[in-house]
């Protein structure tokens, strides 16, 4: 079966059409057909393997990817580990236990410490790389003494194409990435997970903490814990979708859905806005005017390009 | 590649009627509007401030949300009696 080239991904139904053979076709992810050979193409590599430990973070991935594996092997073979820290936010912790206790999915919870490797904690523009570093290395030896046959993530086929150099540490612990490796991009995961009634279909990306703090600014946890404060008052205030609270210093700015930004500069929403953050520690406020950008980071720390709004950025040539 | 130049930026904003000044934070620009200018909640406005961000170098546009200006009847009088 060749692979389909994405010649439309930003249509914003859950159709995409896809260019396979000379031919257009529309893909429909509500359809039974697709839904169940998509899942057997899973179930096959997860047979194959007999046992797994999931990294599991409790995000849209690894909560399907988790909820799949006990459907398939069943609870005895297969370990959920999450991986707490000052990185991983409470809401997010919630929602993993949550989704493991709805699914029947054995969990198991260690404490990572990335933020005591003074190479983590000076927040390069690699610093994924510790992160993960430190969370497969606990979690490999995890798996070989409870009897599980590898371990696997919930990186997606969609996360191949971004900056991410944590799945250098992935690749050097030898951890598989079933997702990623039979092509299932977001959508299908999103998609995927609603057939299953798994909660996380429609939850925002969430990605850890330190992802709001610029490459160079220490990440340290008094100033993720204020990161984690603002974006909660955030949401208490009704703010749904993408959100982050970029931490510059003094300054907090906030990425919003692009479509919501104009509603929260009006005056009185703006006031609340400005009260919910600066009671969580900030002194300044503004509102990010091209709203949430995937890895904006990156693209202020120069690690991508930058591209004109609504459009995608892109890594560099060199 | 355009030259990162905030005072350019600043001068180009106001030349949209946007009264306000800018910081600069590397690539991240923040307009910092005068009390009042809610020229920003438009869109037009929003979308063409974007492109001059981007012309004089900066990434990011962001605007500071104020602290508004009480009225002079709001502000802290001593009770009389």
């Amino acid at each position: 079966m060749p692979r389909a080239g994405v010649v439309g991904s930003t249509l914003p139904t859950i159709f995409r059409r896809y260019y396979v053979s000379g031919m257009t076709q529309a893909l429909d992810r509500t359809n039974a057909r697709w839904i169940n050979e998509t899942e057997q193409r899973l179930a096959e590599w997860l047979r194959v393997r007999g046992s797994v430990l999931v990294g599991f973070s409790g995000g849209v991935d690894s909560a399907y990817l988790a909820c799949a594996a006990v459907d398939v092997l069943g609870a005895p073979n297969v370990l959920a580990v999450i991986g707490r820290s000052a990185s991983y936010p409470d809401a997010q912790w919630a929602t993993a236990r949550s989704v493991a206790r709805q699914f029947g999915v054995p969990i198991l919870e260690i404490e990572t410490s990335e933020l005591a490797d003074p190479r983590y904690a000076a927040n390069p523009t690699n610093r994924c790389y510790f992160c993960k570093s430190e969370l497969w290395s606990r979690l490999s030896p995890l798996a070989v003494e409870r009897g599980l046959a590898c371990v696997v993530d919930g990186t997606n086929a969609d996360d191949l194409g971004d900056y991410r150099p944590g799945a250098q540490a992935a690749r050097e612990q030898g951890i598989r990435s079933p997702l990623a490796e039979l092509g299932f991009t977001k959508a299908d995961i999103r998609a995927l997970s609603r057939a299953r009634g798994i909660p996380t279909w429609r939850q925002p990306s969430a990605p850890c903490l330190s992802s709001r703090i610029p490459y160079g600014t220490a990440v340290t946890s008094e100033r993720l814990r204020q990161i984690e404060r603002a974006e909660a008052a955030l949401r208490s205030l009704g703010v749904a979708g993408d959100l982050r609270v970029r931490f510059h210093g003094d300054l907090a700015r906030i990425e919003l859905p692009p479509n919501d930004v104009a509603g929260w500069l009006v005056p009185d929403a703006a006031a609340k806005v400005r009260v919910a953050v600066i009671a969580a520690g900030f002194r300044r406020v503004a509102i990010d005017l091209r709203g949430f950008r995937s890895g904006s980071l990156n693209v202020l720390g120069g690690v991508v390009l930058d591209a004109p709004a609504g459009e995608a950025s892109e890594a560099p040539a060199a | 590649m355009s030259i990162r130049s905030r005072e350019d930026l600043e001068s180009a904003l106001r030349g949209l009627g946007l009264r306000c000044s800018v910081e600069a934070y590397d690539a991240l620009a923040v307009v910092v509007p005068e009390l009042g200018d809610r020229r920003l909640e438009l869109e037009d406005i929003r979308r063409r401030a974007i492109e001059l961000a981007r012309a004089h170098g900066f990434s990011h546009l962001a605007v500071e949300l104020r602290e508004p200006e009480q009225p002079p009847d709001a502000r802290a009088t001593l009770p009389r009696g």
